[in-house]
């Protein structure tokens, strides 16, 4: 919890103890300005994104690039602020101008960057690296300093300590620069990590080792995580439930295998057909997917909007009203016309 | 199988840098063979060697290159015997081209893109108009809208870049493209959609294409044949269809083993180590890979394993000596 000194709360918020994050229709909006002053619209990068996250669970949230992910991953670091909508983090509305709960919620909250190299101070050695965050919350003795330095890089096995904690980043390879990454975003104890893509830029074996070391210290801390990626294939081995985000919206929430073996929404039926397996028979097949592009999110369609590429639309109700979430199993929210009560069969 | 016309044929090519601490054996030894109408995958870790034997192929070199040679036979003519004025004019882009690693920033920003496309048809003489005219049957033909040609490179998406660059190598009709990693910075829907298109431009027009990657998965949407590149040297080479299935270099197992699938079940592997340093990689007497093996003989660590042919796929690893499989 933050600091007693804060002054009384005017809103407070009883989600339960298991839930570490309560996103609650989160809207994103970005000004476009003509010329400097005037309004030129708003581009909807995050547009009524609502979800939970609980304790020690792993989400992934996949879709592709300019779909928002990385909007609504900087905004849960609290980067970003809402136009509408409430980022809960442990009861504490994170957006509030308060600089004390800031501070805290950012000692919590640790981030993995999806490209290494360009995430750390080539300058500075990885014991400066790993040291900055300490001093900033306040940890300034040598010796305690040292002990987590080294207690951090045991943990993500970038063992013996010593041949590691005086060099500088070039001399790492990428795994290596990967682990400094994520070793800097736990060193506070955090107990929530984001990670954006943060294999797709390592070779295939270390892809797997990160994934693994992830997986891990998951475990052992007891770490929530959200996982922001494009590849649905890496996302098996890690997360329990998916979410499949497209043009600012989530489209699909389900469970890891209900996603991929019992998918509803025409999205993720295209994502799962697009992801390749190592098969000589890719070779001789098209594939069927959808052509197109993500619409513009400064106009976006309206209606769903993914109905101008999808094979089922039906006219005069996709491209009209925006669909709700429909459930169509346990935990399995989808946002889709098609599973309308009457419309079903 | 009947015989099939030999596009590009490679014997022994070596490139090797030269830098302060000594010199990179980038490409060391490499010998393989390109039929016609053939999509070969070049796969390998970072560091391997892969992107210097395109470029050795297309002969892009750098200025520290120390050792140059071998032989590169392009359809019966010897290409490492032209100076660079006639290899300029005649093979690179008219008979080998190339589609670079990212198209976003290989396209120069200052120029529309109509007009990058068609310069090496304007270069060769060509009328500017007539030039244009066909940039805009090949934007039809790779799926870019046609008022495309008037734009720069920064008002498209990637997935439209990248058909952009697929373009710009194939307006010269050539014999042979070489693709650079070329979906590796797009997302699963567009990647689908360029490999549907790379397979459709086989088809259709019996192009040849060499394929350098890293990721195992979207190769095998092209793949007739898959080399694997370790340390500056193939290791193995084998038909696509014994690849995916049963690998034949205890790297290669490995390497299937470390790929996430979908939809199956089997826990990930990872390869302990990393790849060496390709600088002094010469001194090692016996197999690169040996440190890494979990196979290693004593004599993996002797001697260099010579290449075993078995049946159509070729292997470079002790354990074939007498064997024809290993579990």
């Amino acid at each position: 919890m933050a600091k007693k000194s804060r002054k009384e709360e005017i809103i407070t918020f009883n989600y339960p103890d298991d839930v570490v994050l309560a996103v609650n229709d989160l809207k994103i909006y970005f000004e476009l300005k003509k010329f400097g002053f005037g309004n030129a619209g708003y581009v909807k990068a995050v547009d009524g994104v609502s979800f939970d996250l609980h304790k020690q669970e792993a989400i992934a949230i996949v879709g592709e690039s300019g779909c928002g992910k990385t909007t609504l991953m900087k905004s849960i670091l609290g980067l970003y602020e809402p136009r509408e909508g409430k980022i809960i983090y442990k009861n504490e509305d994170i957006n509030k101008h308060d600089r004390v709960t800031k501070r805290w919620y950012h000692s919590q909250v640790g981030y993995v960057q999806q490209d290494p190299f360009g995430a750390i101070a080539p300058f500075l050695s990885v014991r400066r690296i790993l040291e900055e965050p300490l001093i900033c919350n306040g940890i300034k003795e040598p010796g305690e300093l040292d002990t987590r330095i080294r207690k951090v890089m045991e943990e993500v096995s970038l063992t013996p300590v010593d041949d590691f904690i005086n060099k500088y980043p070039h001399m790492l390879s990428g795994g290596q620069q990967q682990r400094i990454v994520i070793a800097r975003a736990m060193i506070l104890q955090q107990k929530m990590m984001v990670a954006d893509e943060p294999v797709s830029m390592l070779d295939a074996s270390v892809r797997v080792e990160v994934l693994k070391l992830l997986e891990g210290l998951m475990l052992n801390h007891g770490l929530s995580v959200i996982y922001i990626t494009h590849d649905l294939s890496t996302v098996r081995y890690f997360s329990e439930r998916i979410f499949v985000m497209y043009a600012g919206r989530l489209v699909e929430k389900a469970k890891v295998n209900d996603l991929i073996f019992n998918h509803k929404h025409p999205y993720t039926e295209a994502l799962l057909a697009a992801t390749s397996e190592p098969d000589a028979a890719n070779a001789k097949i098209y594939k069927e997917i959808p052509e197109g592009e993500p619409p513009s999110l400064l106009h976006p369609p309206p209606g769903c909007r993914y109905h101008p590429r999808c094979p089922k639309m039906i006219d005069g109700l996709c491209n009209v009203d925006n669909p709700p979430e429909f459930e169509v199993g346990p935990d399995h929210l989808v946002s889709c016309w098609l599973y309308k009560d009457d419309i079903k069969d | 199988m009947t015989k099939k016309e030999v596009l590009l044929k490679i014997e022994n090519l070596n490139l090797h840098f030269k830098i302060r601490v000594g010199d990179v054996r980038a490409v060391d030894g490499v010998n393989f063979e390109l039929y016609k109408n053939e999509a070969v995958v070049i796969l390998g870790e970072s560091g391997c060697g892969k992107t210097s034997l395109a470029k050795a192929i297309l002969r892009l070199l750098p200025n520290n290159v120390k050792t140059y040679d071998g032989k590169v036979t392009l359809k019966g003519v010897e290409t490492m015997e032209m100076d660079d004025e006639l290899y300029r004019n005649e093979i690179r882009w008219n008979k080998i081209s190339m589609v670079p690693q990212s198209a976003m920033t290989s396209l120069n920003p200052v120029l529309k893109v109509g007009n990058q496309v068609a310069e090496p048809l304007t270069i060769k003489g060509m009328d500017k108009k007539e030039a244009l005219e066909k940039v805009r049957e090949m934007f039809k033909h790779v799926g870019v809208p046609e008022d495309f040609i008037n734009r720069y490179a920064f008002e498209l998406s990637g997935g439209m870049t990248q058909r952009v660059a697929i373009a710009m190598a194939l307006i010269t009709v050539p014999d042979l493209i070489i693709l650079d990693e070329p979906t590796s910075a797009l997302d699963v829907l567009t990647q689908a959609n360029i490999m549907n298109l790379l397979k459709r431009i086989k088809k259709e027009e019996d192009a040849s294409y060499m394929l350098v990657t890293h990721d195992i998965a979207t190769s095998s949407e092209l793949a007739d044949r898959v080399i694997v590149m370790y340390a500056g040297q193939i290791i193995e080479a084998s038909e696509a269809e014994l690849f995916f299935k049963k690998p034949l270099h205890p790297y290669s197992k490995k390497l299937m083993a470390s790929v996430p699938k979908l939809r199956g079940t089997d826990e990930l592997e990872f390869i302990e180590g990393k790849p060496p340093s390709l600088i002094g990689i010469d001194k090692v007497a016996g197999c690169r890979f040996a440190p890494r093996c979990a196979y290693k003989m004593e004599k993996c660590e002797v001697e260099a394993p010579p290449v075993y042919i078995k049946g159509d796929n070729k292997v470079k690893c002790w354990l074939y000596e007498n064997k024809d499989e290993v579990d």
